[in-house]
């Protein structure tokens, strides 16, 4: 293509000519031009690599925060073991307590992680777009693309920091979340025990006690006092009775 | 109602997955919704027996029908069930159904006398194949504490029973009462015989 001359352009292209004369000189090492020295390839190698590079990484993103609950859940019934398990959905206070907060935190954390997925792809599609329009331009009029790949760190890097920021926060909720679980497998075994004594004692406490038999009053004879005048009378009587 | 229901059916789920586990876990249950999950459980699982001790068959428990199938179907099944109370028993449609299996000899029921311990404790429990409990610590909250598998406590439990049964006197026959339905609502005396009575015209 051959460039019109500087203010002379009849039918000026979106960015003036000027413009396009002055980013010429100066980036003049990054221009195509037929010579062999042009970095018109390696930029636009370095524009694909880029946007390849966000792909790749939002899809690695995306899919580690797909099975976000599953993870959690796995990790959460590895520290609690069956038997707290089977315990969520009980109506103890405390488990009542914890179910809550399981929901609470399940929900709280996967929507971080679609919050998050969705910013980044948003941004990573605004990204994508602007420069795939920009870069098709620059193609079409045979400029360098080696400006787009170098700008395409910027949004690299901003996707970076956004996925490093979510990765924290859902690293310190998972070790909250975990920790608890970890309290509460405690407590739920010191309850279980409480419970087993509880059942114990109440088992006890109804037995009934053995009835001590009732000793009978000692049968002590009482020594009949007779008066020496009666018993006189009594063997005369007997006497007369004739035995 | 939906959320209480859609509760209840939750805590029966569990409930029977802790009986489908043989789970030694230990559970509570806070109110008579669930007091009937756990017993009617007990008897719909039960192989060989069932042992229950009540204060006076309530009617507003022991009728429900849930619970109430669930013993008769136990009974017609050929598991032991023997029932003991402390008071006159309340529930007359659930002693309808028992009295038209009267024939039957894996049934027996029976009624403490006045005065005896067994008369005046303030536990009540059911136990279910040597293995499985609710022991109801609060009679009047309704609250207990159930196990699947715990032959510990279980068998614990049994020896209480025998001890509240096992003394002929402590037993005494009643009546059954009358409902006025049906030709199967006579008057149906449970003698005593060794202990617990068999349901007997």
């Amino acid at each position: 293509m051959v460039y019109q001359p500087l203010g002379a352009d009849p039918c000026p292209y979106i960015i003036s000519a000027t413009t396009l004369e002055i980013w010429r000189n100066e980036w003049a090492w990054l221009l195509p031009s037929p010579k062999a020295d042009s970095l018109a390839g390696l930029s636009f190698i370095s524009v694909t690599t880029g946007l390849n590079l966000a792909l790749v990484k939002f899809e690695l993103f995306r899919k580690s925060y797909k099975d976000i609950k599953e993870w959690l859940a796995e990790q959460h019934d590895d520290i609690l073991g069956k038997k707290v398990r089977e315990l969520i959905g009980f109506d103890d206070a405390a488990i009542e307590d914890y179910r809550n907060f399981v929901v609470a935190k399940l929900e709280s954390i996967a929507g971080t992680c679609h919050d998050t997925q969705y910013k980044y792809g948003l941004r990573f599609r605004r990204w994508a777009i602007s420069y795939l329009f920009i870069g098709l331009f620059a193609l079409f009029t045979q400029w360098s693309l080696g400006f787009l790949g170098l700008a395409l760190l910027i949004p690299v890097f901003s996707l970076w920091c956004i996925k490093t920021r979510a990765t924290k926060k859902f690293s310190r909720d998972s070790h909250i979340y975990l920790e608890m679980a970890e309290d509460l497998k405690k407590q739920i075994n010191a309850e279980q025990t409480a419970k087993a004594v509880q059942a114990a004692t109440l088992i006890e406490s109804a037995v009934p006690k053995p009835r001590t038999p009732r000793k009978p009053p000692a049968k002590t004879k009482r020594p009949v006092r007779r008066s020496a005048s009666t018993a006189a009378k009594k063997r005369a009587r007997t006497k007369a009775k004739g035995f | 109602m939906t959320v209480k229901l859609t509760d209840l059916l939750g805590y029966q789920k569990q409930i029977e997955a802790l009986f489908d586990t043989d789970s030694d876990l230990i559970v509570t249950n806070r109110d008579r919704d669930h007091a009937a999950v756990i017993v009617s459980t007990l008897f719909t699982r039960a192989k060989k027996s069932v042992i229950l001790f009540c204060k006076n068959l309530d009617g507003d428990f022991y009728n429900r029908r849930p619970i109430r199938c669930a013993i008769v179907e136990a009974v017609k099944n050929g598991v032991n069930v023997e029932i003991l109370v402390q008071e006159v028993p309340e529930a007359n449609e659930l002693l309808a159904d028992l009295d038209s299996l009267s024939t039957r000899t894996n049934l027996r029921i029976g009624k403490c006398k006045p005065g005896i311990s067994g008369a005046e404790t303030e536990i009540n429990f059911a136990v279910m194949d040597g293995k499985a409990f609710r022991l109801e610590n609060d009679r009047n909250l309704h609250t207990a504490l159930a196990c699947a598998k715990n032959s510990e406590l279980a068998e614990k439990l049994i020896q209480l029973f025998r001890v509240f049964c096992n003394d002929a006197q402590t037993i005494e026959p009643f009546i059954l009462p009358q409902t006025g339905s049906g030709d199967n609502m006579d008057t149906s005396n449970i003698g005593v015989d060794g202990g617990l009575s068999t349901v007997g015209r």
